[in-house]
């Protein structure tokens, strides 16, 4: 059954791609497959990713994964469209609470990974989404964040709950560094910037010249370090006798963060100082003439997002207890930028969905559908395919970066929304419209991301220069 | 030669040309006048392929242009002088002459008519090596029409020559459109705000007004309407 | 006239600013000791900075016709470089056979991606296409690394092992013999874009795209060209410089942030100024891999390179201001 779709979607790309060679004028055909490429890739992931997916959560998660399944959709179906937002929330929250109690110590670790990724994914969210500015920084900020808790952890025994403000504060001031010459670089300049940030950290932290404090190739191993949070003498013992464990209390720590976090950026977004900023993003010169000073606010966003990041950065370096200099490579830096576009831009539902996307590939790369795997192929090139399981990842993330902007612009976070839209308007419930706070997030990523199969005029004009 | 019928193209939801029909004879001098915005430029882009109209039927010689690419249009002998000129600012004089005639493969052809390019306009030999955003505005426009004529074309549609241009040399360009029409045998569709320089080189002519014509006549009617007189001639 | 006029500026300010980075660095006391030493660093700083230059050459040409910034320039690159290793270690090519058909090859490649992945992007904000490249970065990044494996292979040179002695100074002959071939596909690339039809109707297109198309010139036609050619010259530079940082799908990371540094001092606009940048980037690398201080950090002192560059001009120190039009 996985052979058949992988040899559709197959078929599909080249038919894609013959046809782009052949380019076919008609506008109306090219919508229609725009619409058709969307939907295939979209069916495409269910159908090959599903199983998997199954596959790789443990048997106690299954029936939870389904029931939030069954229930997301009940919701989109039956409650009206203003319903939607806080039912969602209060249902996610129970969920994310309940769960961690129902599964085994190593699924903990993994949602504590995602949630570390999704504050992460949130900090780059912010700047993305909000200012329209491409870092690839963040990979940076999160080492710093790391780093900063490590060293004040193991060398000078500091307690690692004032670390982790710490580690924020330390990545805001480089946040700080950064935004001060963003406000006169372009896009692309910025991205270049950064990019030089990201391939030199690794470096750095093996830099001969500061071991004393970064502990050089080997990093910095917290594993029995007495700063390292322990569950609290109130906790340890839950009512109905169960016993929580540290990995289950790391999760509630960082989930609390991540939801403060996550709160921060929405009354953030929603605040003068957020809508100044976005108007900055649509249209910097209009945004001038209204008052409104470049410079501030860009060098607020990038600290805000570097705050948040080094949170981020100080937590995962709690989870997988120790700071290496080779995780923060610039492959990290691309895995937050994958989780931002893929789950959508300027949405906090969206930094949370793609870091769940982008992390559940990485973590289970050795079991992602290969070539190999398939026995017609597999038969034929057998070296060509034959380290897809450890590096194929990020031939899907790099795929899912194109194919996501190309198709589906607004993330994974914006086709719910439109799902929901359109699940509504077919409904006898009538035409509701969006809840205003959900307006602002698809507006604003439509307007963000038009692209050329976007454009609903008949008109081809020449791009004037 | 040219022939639209009920033309009609959009910008999205703005509507730029409604129902516009405009014949073009061989060997004519027909000119559209309108005053800004009344889709002048909209009517040239149309049949040059540089806009997809929404609908109606451009004929040239038999072919169909509506949808047609650009490019292709270009090679069918129909060249336009774009508004504003649009010459290759950073480039020499005579790499915009070579470039007007990159649909052609005879260099024999193509030599012997830089010559005569630069016996029209004896300043663009003088100035052939020169960058070509240094030149005057006049000498920008005899470079445009030049590098037009370079594609050895049949029919050449001008966008507002007159654009930017001080009046003596407005005649001067005026004066050498008309010589070159009946000397290369071209066929000039010419849109224009200056409606006097217009009609006195024109044959037919054509009055735009939103999107729509409004007046068609021979040019020396035209010239004696009262209304034109008092819209566009200002006497 | 103008244009030999031109070119003797040109040439005059490369040499100019080349003498005076080299004796900046020399009066910093990191060019090292000795002159023998100094001269060596210099000239094989020139090696390596010509294999910058090429591959800031290929950003600029991508920049210049298309406006996008190709982050995956470099992982095409080494991707071509394994395309041709295969072909000279399992299908028995000669390394110029090879050379050739992987250049060809890599042509193809920068084709079919601007049309297929970039072409659909183009009318997107600058964000977008952005983003697309880093796709396509992480894409070829992995997918060299499942195809080949990530254990460094040797790669050959065609120029013989050893040193040749130029003014007392040793320099490896396959420094030289690449840096003899990068030129001479750099200039093959000048002569195109300023001697033939193709070329100026390509300049053309990058520079007013609506007047191109009003004298026949198929826009879409020069974007994919421009995309091809770059692609080739990234292939060159690739299969040159494998030899001296040994093959492994990570070979270009480096070699990109230099050429971006590269791209930046000169001008993101300005392909001349991107082989310029190419031997200043080159000679500081070669200095700070020399320097104690220095050592570790080759990469760090490229990003620093770039910032510094940005905050004194933001359009590149040999580029053209950039002008918004409100």
């Amino acid at each position: 059954m996985a052979a058949i779709l992988f040899w559709l979607l197959v078929a599909a790309s080249v038919a894609y791609i013959a046809w782009t060679l052949l380019r076919v004028p008609q506008p109306a055909w090219r919508r229609a497959f725009a619409r058709g490429g969307r939907i295939l890739v979209a069916a495409a992931a269910i159908f090959i990713l599903v199983p998997f997916i199954g596959r790789t959560a443990s048997s106690q998660l299954r029936p939870a994964l389904i029931a939030a399944v069954v229930a997301t959709a009940a919701g989109i179906l039956l409650l009206p469209r203003r319903y939607h937002r806080p039912v969602g929330l209060l249902c996610t929250a129970i969920f994310l609470v309940v769960v961690p109690f129902f599964m085994p110590s190593y699924q903990n670790k993994v949602l504590t990974d995602y949630t570390i990724f999704a504050m992460a994914a949130l900090s780059l969210n912010l700047l993305m989404g909000m200012s329209g500015e491409v870092s690839l920084g963040h990979g940076a900020l999160l080492a710093i964040g790391g780093y900063t808790t490590a060293i004040l952890v193991h060398q000078h025994h500091v307690s690692f709950y004032v670390t982790v403000l710490i580690a924020a504060l330390m990545a805001a001031i480089v946040g700080v560094l950064l935004g001060i010459p963003a406000t006169r670089l372009t896009g692309p300049y910025l991205a270049i910037a950064t990019l030089g940030l990201a391939i030199s950290i690794p470096e750095i932290g093996k830099w001969v010249k500061v071991v004393k404090w970064t502990g050089g190739p080997q990093g910095i191993n917290l594993l029995a370090d007495k700063a390292m949070p322990k569950v609290p003498s109130f906790l340890k013992t839950l009512p109905g006798g169960h016993k929580m464990t540290i990995d289950e209390y790391l999760y509630f720590l960082v989930l609390f963060a991540a939801v403060l976090m996550g709160i921060v950026a929405w009354n953030f977004r929603r605040s003068r100082t957020g809508r100044a900023v976005v108007a900055l993003r649509d249209s910097e010169p209009a945004a001038k003439v209204a008052g409104i000073n470049p410079g501030p606010y860009k060098v607020l966003i990038f600290t805000l997002s570097a705050f948040i990041a080094g949170i981020a950065g100080s937590f995962l370096a709690a989870e997988i207890q120790s700071v290496h200099p080779d995780t923060y490579s610039l492959d990290l830096s691309i895995q937050i930028l994958a989780m931002v576009v893929v789950g959508g831009l300027d949405s906090i539902l969206g930094s949370a969905l793609g870091a769940i996307v982008i992390r559940w590939l990485v973590l289970n790369k050795t079991s992602l559908p290969a070539p190999t795997s398939l026995p017609t192929i597999g038969k034929h090139l057998p070296q060509l395919f034959a380290g897809f399981p450890t590096y194929g990842a990020g031939v899907y993330y790099g795929l899912a970066l194109i194919l996501v902007m190309i198709l589906m612009p607004f993330g994974v976070a914006g086709a719910l929304g439109r799902i929901a839209n359109y699940v509504q308007s077919k409904l006898p419930f009538g035409k509701q419209t969006p809840a205003p706070a959900a307006a602002p997030a698809a507006s604003a990523q439509a307007d963000l991301a038009t692209t050329a199969s976007e454009n609903p005029t008949t008109i081809e004009e020449v791009k004037p220069r | 030669m040219l022939r639209v019928n009920n033309l009609r193209t959009q910008y999205g939801p703005i509507v730029a040309l409604r129902d516009v029909s405009i014949e073009v004879g061989d060997g004519q001098i027909v000119a559209v006048l309108g005053a800004n915005g009344a889709g002048k430029t909209t009517l040239l882009r149309s049949i040059s392929g540089v806009v997809r109209p929404a609908a109606g039927v451009i004929d040239y010689d038999g072919h169909h242009l509506q949808g047609l690419s650009a490019e292709k249009i270009v090679r069918l002998g129909l060249v336009q002088v774009p508004e504003g000129r649009q010459i290759f600012t950073q480039m020499t004089v005579l790499e915009n002459l070579r470039l007007g005639a990159y649909t052609r493969r005879d260099s024999a052809g193509i030599a012997a008519d830089l010559e005569r390019m630069y016996s029209y306009f004896p300043v663009l030999e003088r100035r052939r090596n020169q960058i070509a955003g240094t030149l005057s505005g006049g000498e920008q426009q005899m470079l445009a029409i030049a590098r037009a004529l370079m594609a050895r074309p049949r029919m050449l549609l001008l966008d507002e020559p007159s654009l930017g241009l001080a009046p003596l040399i407005v005649r001067d360009i005026f004066q050498n459109i008309r010589a070159i029409s009946e000397q290369e045998k071209v066929t000039v569709l010419l849109v224009e705000q200056d409606a006097s320089a217009a009609l006195s080189i024109a044959d037919y002519a054509y009055v735009l007004e939103t999107g729509r014509v409004v007046l068609a006549d021979r040019a020396q009617e035209l010239r004696q309407n009262e209304a034109v007189r008092r819209s566009y001639l200002g006497y | 006239m103008v244009r030999t006029r031109a070119l003797a500026i040109q040439t005059a300010t490369v040499l100019a600013v080349l003498g005076a980075v080299y004796l900046v660095l020399f009066i910093l006391k990191l060019a090292g000791q000795g002159q023998t030493f100094a001269l060596q660093q210099l000239i094989s700083g020139i090696a390596i900075g010509a294999i910058y230059g090429a591959v800031a050459l290929a950003l600029v040409l991508i920049y210049r016709s298309t406006d996008v910034i190709n982050f995956a320039q470099g992982e095409m690159a080494t991707f071509c470089t394994f395309v041709s290793w295969s072909l000279i270690t399992q299908n028995h090519l000669p390394f110029w056979g090879a050379f050739f058909v992987t250049m060809v090859i890599g042509a193809i490649l920068g084709a079919l991606l601007q049309k297929v992945v970039i072409a659909p992007v183009e009318n997107a904000p600058v964000l977008t296409v952005i983003i697309v490249t880093l796709g396509l970065f992480e894409a070829f990044n992995s997918g060299t690394n499942f195809i080949w494996q990530s254990q460094p292979k040797s790669y050959p040179t065609p120029f013989g092992a050893g040193n040749v002695k130029i003014f007392s100074a040793a320099i490896a002959k396959s420094d030289l013999g690449s840096l003899v071939v990068i030129l001479i596909v750099m200039l093959l690339v000048y002569l195109f874009f300023s001697r033939t039809r193709l070329g100026l109707a390509s300049r053309a297109a990058a520079q007013n795209p609506l007047a191109a198309r009003l004298c026949g010139v198929s826009v879409s036609a020069m974007l994919t060209l421009g995309w091809a050619l770059a692609a080739a010259v990234g292939a060159a530079a690739g299969m040159l410089v494998a030899n001296k940082l040994t093959l492994d799908p990570n070979m270009m990371i480096g070699v990109l942030l230099y050429a971006f540094a590269a791209a930046v001092l000169g001008g993101l606009d300005n392909p001349v100024g991107a082989v310029v940048g190419g031997f200043v980037i080159g000679i500081i690398q070669n200095v700070v891999v020399g320097s104690d201080l220095l050592k570790g950090i080759p990469d760090f002192v490229a990003f620093l390179v770039i910032v510094i560059a940005l905050a004194i001009r933001p359009s590149g120190l040999l580029g053209r201001q950039v002008v918004k039009k409100v």
